[in-house]
């Protein structure tokens, strides 16, 4: 697949500040993209420089091939954009905005703005002013107004920021199917760590403006699973017994006795034989849980955070 | 092009407050006829007209310029304030394009309010006083010698030369607003410089740079009635000092917006 975006050497200095150091990294077609970090990390910098609005000290940002700065209005054709809050115009309508923008885009008529008020659902409230609307809604035509002009490359800060769970849920549909219907790549800011996780098929983490790593997500779910050290917690009526029963039996690297059960240290392909063990030496099973390392974990661990191992999600 | 204009005439004309301005206008201008016709005497009602009234209107034109400073200070740094700029500027359009449509609008909307300030002065003299009068001789003192012009002349050269104030105005404002991003300043500080030009002029009439500050030159009605400020100035060396100062604020504007960030 091809480059949409491609990220280059992209540093930006302000004064004696370095706020985005050397970013390099690209974006293939169809993919959703994350971009994730702390507050004041250089995620809404690095995108301000992305689409123009602010000016690069070094490095370069090139979207389908043509450099941001240089052929600014090819590159920026390619680009719908929500930087930060969706900001409108509140005097006037929902409708009356997009009208605004559409102007400003060759080839958008009203019928192509029709479509996207649907796609967002807005149709009930796009006639009404602006500041009637909710910041949810106001997120929803800040969507609109990016996809007015069917651009490839979908870039939106903090998105789901004032979505209700339900709204957050429609987003990511929208996201997914934008991506993997039409190809267009999608490039998403968030502190929302669980939400990047499922919309997202890579994370770029940066810190410090600095690129810590750039995760894929899933990988966990990958061929080298059944290789991969795990965590199980036991909940069994007798923790001594089942200590007793694990310790030294094969596969198992650990084992140690926690409140309700135990934990057990192992690998993937073990925790069959590990649970039939149990049965055999018949103690009771009431639940067999990986505590599995989310991205959060990892996040909090690669910036220097405290990795929390008591956040555990049911695979 | 014209899809930025009809853009910027949207935002401005979709605002309640361009239309109070309007109204403001119209008011202070039938408020004016009502204390004409009830405070000049009978013999003062023969000589009033639609065309006197019109010229002597010219006084309301500070009204304009406010209300167009307003306008001109509000159309950039308004963008900055609602965050709306970020928006405009991620477009296949380049920033000064979008600059240079603020800054027709601004110019557009001067003229339709000072247009609007004629019509509405010549129709609310005619309706109090009778149509007509634009052939009357009006008198002034040039130099040592009383000339004659006909009233209309007259009433347009008033209106002609008070637009040169009122474009600098705008102008300074819409550089404020552009270079600020704070509208409050820009429209604070132009009808500062509106009122206070005058008395800073002649404060520094002594000093012989006086002559280059742009109050100094603004009002070109001192070629026509009454005196030069400074004794010697022309109206042509009036006319340079003001497109020198109008090219540097137009240039202070296109630099602050094109080449700076966007961090609103």
């Amino acid at each position: 697949m091809a480059n949409a975006v491609e990220l280059k050497g992209l540093t930006k200095r302000i004064g004696s500040k370095t706020v985005v150091d050397n970013l390099t990294f690209d974006i293939p077609e169809g993919e959703v993209f994350g971009f994730l970090g702390p507050n004041g990390a250089g995620k809404t910098t690095t995108i301000r420089m992305m689409v123009g609005l602010t000016s690069i000290t070094s490095g370069s940002v090139s979207i389908r091939g043509h450099d941001v700065v240089r052929e600014h209005e090819q590159a920026i054709r390619q680009v719908g954009a929500i930087v930060e809050n969706p900001e409108m115009y509140k005097y006037l309508t929902g409708y009356q905005n997009l009208k605004q923008y559409a102007r400003m885009l060759p080839g958008v008529n009203n019928r192509r703005i029709e479509e996207m008020v649907e796609f967002v659902g807005l149709s009930d409230s796009i006639h009404q002013r602006v500041k009637t609307y909710s910041l949810g809604m106001r997120q929803r035509l800040g969507l609109a107004q990016a996809l007015l002009h069917n651009p490839s490359v979908l870039i939106l800060d903090e998105p789901t920021n004032g979505l209700d769970p339900a709204g957050i849920r429609e987003l990511r549909d929208h996201l997914r199917t934008l991506a993997r219907t039409q190809g267009v790549s999608v490039i998403v800011s968030s502190h929302l760590l669980s939400e990047m996780e499922l919309m997202c098929d890579r994370v770029a983490i940066i810190q410090h403006g600095k690129l810590v790593n750039v995760e894929r997500i899933g990988d966990a779910a990958g061929s080298e699973r059944a290789q991969a050290p795990l965590k199980v917690f036991v909940e069994v009526d007798g923790p001594s017994q089942a200590y007793v029963a694990l310790n030294g039996f094969a596969g198992v690297e650990r084992v140690s006795v926690v409140d309700r059960g135990v934990e057990v240290e192992t690998r993937r392909e073990h925790v069959p034989s590990i649970h039939r063990r149990l049965v055999e030496a018949d103690i009771a099973v009431y639940e067999l849980r990986v505590m599995n390392r989310s991205l959060e974990d990892r996040f909090l661990e690669m910036t220097g955070g405290v990795p929390s191992d008591a956040r555990t999600s049911v695979e | 092009m014209l899809g930025l204009l009809l853009n910027e005439h949207v935002k401005v004309y979709r605002r309640i407050r361009t239309w109070v301005f309007y109204a403001v206008v119209a008011a202070a201008m039938i408020v004016a006829g009502i204390i004409v016709y009830h405070t000049a005497g009978h013999d003062d009602h023969l000589q009033e007209n639609a065309v006197h009234f019109l010229t002597d209107g010219d006084q309301a034109v500070n009204l304009v310029v406010i209300f167009a400073a307003v306008v001109a200070g509000d159309i950039v740094a308004n963008e900055f304030a609602l965050g709306t700029i970020k928006f405009l500027l991620i477009r296949p359009v380049a920033r000064w394009k979008i600059l240079l449509s603020k800054y027709l609008t601004v110019l557009s909307f001067s003229v339709c309010m000072m247009v609007f300030l004629m019509v509405t002065a010549y129709v609310v003299g005619g309706l109090f006083f009778g149509f007509g009068g634009a052939d009357d001789p009006y008198h002034y003192v040039h130099g040592t010698t009383i000339v004659s012009v006909p009233m209309y002349v007259e009433a347009l050269r008033d209106y002609g030369l008070a637009a040169v104030t009122l474009l600098m105005t705008v102008t300074v404002s819409f550089m404020i607003s552009t270079l600020f991003r704070s509208s409050s300043m820009a429209i604070a500080l132009s009808i500062l410089l509106l009122f206070l030009g005058a008395v800073v002029t002649h404060l520094l009439a002594r000093y012989t740079w006086d002559k280059f500050i742009l109050f100094t030159n603004w009002d070109l009605t001192q070629y026509t009635e009454g005196t030069p400020i400074v004794k010697g100035m022309t109206w042509q060396f009036s006319v340079v000092v003001l497109a020198v100062y109008f090219i540097v604020f137009m240039a202070i504007s296109w630099l602050s917006f094109t080449k700076r960030d966007v961090a609103a």
